[in-house]
């Protein structure tokens, strides 16, 4: 036994009180015996338990001082307060078999279940009425367009214009007379500033017989467009040697570049729009759908 | 038919659960005492002791039904409930400076704590213990829990361990170190007191 080995023996022993064999075995009793041993020749470890052993003493006379200090009464007032708010139901515990404790304790789970199943119907209502208040303002903007709508007072109709497949990107225009209807109608007023959806059914010499009559239907039933607008670089423009429609998106401060009001609070949002490129590739003109 | 002091905690916890009043109040009057010292000499203020305690008994009120007598005595569950109270609050606080605290319950508890050994004996003794709860206090958390529990509420190993959720051998060598450092703390005092007294002579050349 060397003075490290002895040192949390000596703890042990400096504690006065009855050794504790712990149940992990690590404190034999033969240990202890061999620690008196090395405390004979040891006397630093000697010092070491007399300190132990003093220690000791004054947290027992702290330990003894402290016995009698109890909680103030209010708190036990205020506990007795609070559990008859929480278990009202003053029933002596003599009185009550272990059948009847079961039987209270199922009575109160019935009530949490039962206020958890009001609370979750009231949230589920709750959330319904918000997704419907949801949708309803969400319609109620889609229905009030911006700054094209606000100019045409949005009573007219919704134009028809193009061919479905324009809104996928490029389009090459009809160069029959058959089927440029529709570019022969806008040709009409292209340089017009004023911007109005156009009923283009009206307008087209013949009235579409096949598929596409149908999907320009839909389509025009859904947009609004406003004039085809000439770019300032660009020429006059000859449909009649052909050309293509690009459907882009823009930022919506490029309306403001064609003298078109915009609504601020919508300024940095994007905005769709049909470009007419010539047969040379250049854009001619613009307009602006929603 | 038992009285409520003849029955055992785990009797009077489900009285109480079931709704009887006194069974909580028999409760309280065994464990408030272990609650609030524990509390107590672990954070040196009656207040927060105080508050600690509420909390202990609100909490058995509350979730008593969580309480499990196979894992451990309802008085270890308490302290251990008391404990994380308090190291949650202790941290919370660690940037307040408390006040002393010398109310008049201090001074009525320091009256009745008098001995027959004479006015100077008493105080010798107040102050040596004052010495030792300061000493405690300035510990560290880990080792002022081991001192507390094992040293001044006299608990097993096993007990602690239960309550301070760690091995056997942990709380020992934190009591160990604990000690260690309470015994460098305090060993400017042993001195004084082993040493022999000497009597400072003065003149007065006035």
């Amino acid at each position: 036994m060397n003075c490290q080995s002895s040192e949390v023996i000596l703890t042990e022993l400096g504690r006065a009180r009855p050794f504790d064999y712990t149940p992990d075995q690590t404190m034999q009793p033969n240990l202890h015996q061999s620690v008196l041993v090395h405390l004979d020749e040891c006397t630093e470890c000697a010092v070491k338990l007399q300190d132990g052993r003093a220690l000791s003493n004054r947290l027992e006379e702290m330990a003894r001082e402290m016995k009698s200090v109890t909680a103030p009464a209010s708190i036990e007032k205020q506990l007795r307060k609070t559990f008859r708010q929480t278990l009202s139901r003053p029933v002596p515990a003599s009185a009550l078999s272990m059948r009847q404790r079961s039987e209270v304790r199922g009575q109160r789970s019935e009530i949490r279940v039962r206020w958890s199943r009001w609370v979750v119907a009231a949230a589920a209502v709750l959330l319904i009425v918000l997704g419907i208040t949801g949708l309803r303002l969400r319609a109620g903007r889609q229905s009030q367009p911006e700054s094209v709508r606000a100019e045409t007072g949005g009573a007219q109709p919704a134009p028809k214009e193009l061919p479905s497949s324009v809104e996928a990107g490029t389009n090459r225009l009809p160069s029959k007379p058959s089927e440029k209807s529709t570019v022969s109608v806008k040709r009409k007023n292209l340089y017009s500033r004023t911007t109005h959806p156009v009923n283009h059914n009206k307008k087209t010499s013949q009235p579409p017989t096949t598929e596409t009559a149908t999907a320009i239907a839909n389509d025009t039933a859904s947009e609004v467009a406003t004039q085809f607008m000439p770019l300032a670089y660009a020429g006059p423009i000859n449909l009649q040697d052909g050309g293509q429609l690009v459907r882009v998106e823009l930022p919506r401060s490029a309306m403001l570049s064609m003298g078109l009001p915009v609504n601020m609070d919508r300024y940095s949002e994007r905005v769709k729009a049909d470009v007419l490129l010539g047969a040379d590739g250049l854009a001619r003109a613009i307009r602006f759908v929603q | 038919m038992k009285a409520q002091t003849e029955l055992s905690d785990s009797e009077l916890l489900q009285s109480m659960l079931a709704g009887d009043e006194e069974a909580l109040a028999a409760l309280y009057q065994r464990r408030q005492r272990g609650v609030y010292r524990f509390a107590f000499q672990m954070c040196g203020s009656k207040t927060v002791a105080e508050d600690v305690t509420q909390e202990v008994f609100m909490v058995l009120i509350r979730e008593g039904h969580t309480f499990d007598d196979s894992r451990g005595s309802l008085n270890a569950f308490l302290i251990g409930v008391a404990r994380n109270h308090l190291l949650r609050r202790l941290r919370r606080e660690r940037f307040y400076v408390s006040l002393e605290e010398d109310s008049e319950g201090d001074v009525k508890k320091k009256e009745t704590s008098r001995t027959t050994d004479g006015p100077l004996d008493d105080l010798t003794r107040t102050e040596r213990i004052e010495s030792v709860r300061r000493a405690v206090l300035a510990l560290p958390e880990r080792y002022r829990e081991a001192v507390v529990l094992c040293d001044l509420e006299e608990m097993s190993y096993v007990e602690a361990a239960g309550i301070l959720g760690c091995a056997i051998g942990t709380v020992r060598s934190r009591l160990h170190r604990g000690r260690a450092l309470l015994i460098e703390k305090l060993r400017p005092a042993y001195e004084e007191e082993t040493a022999p007294a000497t009597t400072k002579s003065a003149r007065c050349f006035a």
